[in-house]
């Protein structure tokens, strides 16, 4: 029996499309869109511009696969894309002083009883608190936590010193920290 | 932020890149620390938690959106060199694209059961002959050795007929076992 291309690992797909392989990048890019498009949300500090930057992210990295040095983090690279798309978008954004839309979900709710709506609240509450970090401790908190890169690879893409992102990294943990502190 | 945690001797910032190297080397004066520790415990739950986001977040795509995204990308088919194949009088030249011959190495191993074509290297050398080195995936419990057989039997066979060189060599590389789903007969 031949195997689906849609079950395949990350690493063996992003291998093919290295080669030009569109099946095997389209399998990459239906898996890890939704991924992608809340990534650039967050990003973006909640905005109707997600789906435009990670389609064009999307587009440049096909342009750009012979630059993937490790295949199984693919999603990792890939998010990398979007965050530098999404840095123009906000550059652009800043210039025009545009304000960014207002966050979709409304304020917290009590929790309600049962675990699930717990864990939900918990989240909401993670995501109020991310939204409100200030934007240079919000960005290296995602790439580093959503978008799982190293230091180094933030440093890169921020084009600043791996010092800074541990700086800042630790900075937006401490917020975060005291902000969670109930729900911890 | 210069303030030390518990009896560690160590800042914040200490202790979240201890925690981002996911806690090794071992640094015992942080590990023997009850409230390092439990600061550790707290920023696991926030990547957690973290993790429980984005998949909360994470909807379904529009499929006509997806569908943009590919349409765009199949616009821009990267097919690689082209490459000369032999020349069957002095007045023609008929070259083939390495994309196209790399889709035809894929698509013989694709063919083979429980397995997937990863990467695909072609070169021609002075003679002019051709070598091919492939990775493949292996579904988990299927015979490698056979597979791997099977694989090169069936490449040399679909290059026979396309490829721009006599083939001088198939190397078959198993660098991925996989447990994936297979398709109905």
């Amino acid at each position: 029996m031949s195997v689906q291309l849609e079950t395949a690992p990350d690493a063996l797909l992003a291998q093919r499309a290295k080669d030009g392989d569109e099946r095997a990048f389209a399998v990459l890019v239906r898996r890890h869109s939704p991924f992608l498009i809340a990534f650039a949300t967050r990003y973006l500090g909640g905005s109707s511009d997600a789906d435009d930057v990670v389609q064009e992210a999307l587009v440049t990295a096909w342009r750009q696969l012979d630059e993937l040095r490790e295949p199984a983090r693919v999603r990792s690279w890939l998010a990398t894309s979007v965050a530098r798309r999404a840095t123009d978008v906000l550059r652009t954004r800043a210039r025009r002083d545009v304000q960014p839309l207002p966050d979709e979900e409304g304020p917290a709710t009590s929790p309600q009883p049962d675990a699930v709506a717990e864990g939900r609240a918990a989240t909401r509450a993670l995501g109020d608190v991310l939204a409100a970090l200030p934007a240079d401790q919000r960005e290296v908190w995602l790439l580093r936590e959503m978008a799982e890169l190293s230091y180094d690879e933030i440093a890169a893409r921020l084009e600043v010193s791996p010092a800074t992102v541990r700086g800042r990294l630790a900075r937006a943990r401490g917020a975060v920290l005291a902000a969670m502190a109930e729900w911890r | 932020m210069d303030d030390t945690i518990g009896g560690s001797g160590r800042t914040l910032e200490q202790l979240s890149a201890y925690f981002d190297a996911g806690r090794s080397p071992r640094v015992a004066a942080i590990e023997e620390d009850a409230e390092c520790r439990a600061m550790l415990a707290s920023m696991e739950r926030l990547s957690r938690l973290t993790r429980a986001l984005v998949v909360e977040e994470s909807g379904a795509v529009d499929a006509g959106w997806v569908d943009r995204v590919l349409a765009v990308v199949r616009d821009e088919v990267r097919a690689g060199r082209d490459l000369p194949l032999e020349a069957i009088d002095d007045r023609t030249e008929t070259t083939v694209t390495e994309g196209a011959l790399r889709e035809l190495v894929r698509r013989a191993g694709d063919e083979v059961d429980d397995v997937l074509v990863g990467s695909v290297e072609l070169r021609i050398d002075d003679a002019p002959a051709l070598h091919v080195r492939v990775t493949i995936g292996v579904r988990f419990g299927s015979p490698m050795r056979a597979r791997a057989d099977a694989v090169r039997a069936a490449i040399d066979a679909a290059l026979a007929a396309h490829a721009p060189a006599p083939v001088r060599e198939i190397d078959v590389v198993i660098d991925d076992v996989f447990d994936a789903g297979v398709l109905d007969a």
